[in-house]
């Protein structure tokens, strides 16, 4: 019986590592909020745990769409279903970066070192929990559509999500707001787009290639692993 | 030669690939410093790109430790000299974590908030991933040299050591070198830290190293699941990659 499910689990024992130990992250990153709200008595910093809440969502999403990706039959109805609503709440989790910016704010009763803390580690669990699921997708796409597409796939999700963090940012409007007010939000949308800011620009050009940057660099730092595991002289003709 | 340069190339093009971007993040947040300076005259983060400078070395260390450590009969004379000296630059790359109290100090002033918050989180990350990859690289030595459950407790002992090191850093603003410049003074210094920890350096020390252990490790997993994929792939050819669990043999 434990033996089955040993052998069952084994091929997959480095991904439950990483599941296991961004639940255990995220858990911590409350219970710190915990601490702080009791040390300090203020309620300050409560958004981050709604935004890191908000940040699981999408990892969720990429796990179904994992899961539906089985059943090949269906491709095609199921995967649009599933992708959709994931490329709407994947800006989520590199969003709790921008929640930095409330250090800037002085806050008298705790020290800054363990706000500093408490936000990096919540800004940390939710820039994994994006890269982790947008690793879950593109092994989606690289199976259907190849290499190549797979890795189209992680540069436009990469720049939408610059996209989608200034939306959240400064036009502060919600993953689901697109459900609720779809003509509105998209004629705003539209609005904005052909009439783009200098600092939407900067922003998302900036935010975007930081997230690609940690996308590939994670990437290839993987792949620096497996070239010094297995040594395998792989010659070019 | 030509074709044994292109296959020595094409062997470690990973590493070649880690190494160019972290190049190129560099050269980011020294852009974005720079765009900064021209655009408010003011010299603000400028200390940002020194402790970067300061993250490269522990990596530079590491770099050649372990192109090194293949040689039998170099392992026990050359690279205990260079660990000793990674270990004392190794804090500068985590500390990078802790520059973003610039942003609680001076955040905004000048230039938007945001631009601010870009800044240093390009910084912050890419001292972690220098910091992380070279904790990596001298792990893989001991691990080759001593076995596995050595290199895990290497790595936490070195997380703790680590997470001391910012303390002494951002607190009493000591410096990876002031220890071989007047030796006698910093050692006591710091010993008088050690007997008589205060509470601040206490909870400082535990939770940056939690926090540390917590991003190598993830990342750790992260990058042997790249593997795992790929082992299951290659067994299975004509399954899907991701979805079928299918038997592998544990020692291919």
């Amino acid at each position: 019986m434990f033996q089955t499910i040993y052998t069952k689990l084994q091929p997959f024992k480095f991904r439950l590592t990483v599941f296991g130990l961004l639940c255990g992250s995220s858990l911590l990153s409350v219970v710190l909020f915990r601490v702080r709200t009791i040390l300090s008595g203020s309620d300050d910093y409560t958004f981050l745990v709604w935004n890191l809440f908000l940040a699981w969502i999408p990892l969720g999403m990429a796990y179904a769409a994992s899961s539906f990706a089985k059943k090949r039959r269906y491709l095609f109805i199921t995967m649009p279903l599933a992708v959709i609503p994931w490329l709407l709440f994947f800006p989520n989790s590199p969003y709790i970066l921008t929640d930095l910016q409330h250090l800037s704010h002085l806050r008298p009763n705790i020290p800054v070192w363990f706000d500093m803390l408490l936000i990096n580690w919540f800004a940390w669990t939710g820039i994994l929990l994006g890269v982790f699921s947008l690793f879950l997708m593109q092994d989606i796409v690289r199976n259907a559509f190849g290499r190549i597409a797979g890795w189209l796939f992680v540069i436009t999700v990469g720049l939408l999500s610059g996209l989608g963090i200034y939306i959240g940012r400064f036009l502060r409007w919600n993953s689901w707001d697109i459900l609720f007010h779809p003509l509105e939000r998209l004629r705003d949308f539209l609005y904005y787009a052909t009439h783009p800011s200098l600092q939407s620009i900067i922003f998302i050009s900036v935010f975007s290639s930081f997230f690609i940057f940690i996308y590939i660099t994670l990437y290839a730092f993987g792949l620096l692993f497996q070239e010094q595991t297995h040594h395998v002289p792989q010659e070019i003709k | 030669m030509y074709n044994k340069l292109k296959n020595l190339t094409y062997r470690n093009r990973h590493s070649i690939a880690v190494f160019f971007l972290l190049n190129v993040a560099c050269l980011t947040c020294i852009f974005l410093v720079a765009a900064r300076v021209a655009y408010t005259d003011t010299t603000r983060h400028t200390g940002l790109i020194w402790n970067l400078f300061l993250a490269w070395i522990p990596f530079i260390l590491a770099y050649i430790a372990h192109s090194i450590s293949w040689r039998r009969n170099w392992v026990y004379l050359v690279i205990p000299i260079i660990a000793a000296l990674w270990l004392l630059f190794f804090p500068n790359a985590p500390y990078m974590l802790t520059d973003l109290q610039d942003l609680a100090r001076s955040g905004g002033v000048g230039a938007p908030l945001w631009y601010d918050v870009i800044i240093v989180v390009w910084c912050s990350w890419t001292g972690m991933l220098l910091g992380v990859i070279s904790l990596y690289l001298i792990q893989d030595i001991i691990l080759r040299n001593f076995g596995r459950w050595a290199g895990w407790l290497f790595v936490i002992g070195i997380s703790g050591l680590s997470s001391f090191g910012i303390y002494i850093g951002r607190f009493v603003r000591l410096n990876s070198w002031d220890i071989l410049q007047n030796p006698a003074e910093t050692t006591m210094e710091i010993l008088g830290l050690v007997i008589d920890p205060s509470m601040r350096l206490a909870a400082f020390t535990v939770l940056y190293t939690f926090f540390f252990l917590f991003v190598f490790v993830l990342l750790y997993s992260f990058s042997h699941m790249l593997q795992e994929q790929t082992l299951r792939a290659q067994s299975t050819p004509e399954q899907l990659a991701s979805t079928q669990p299918t038997q592998v043999n544990p020692h291919p």
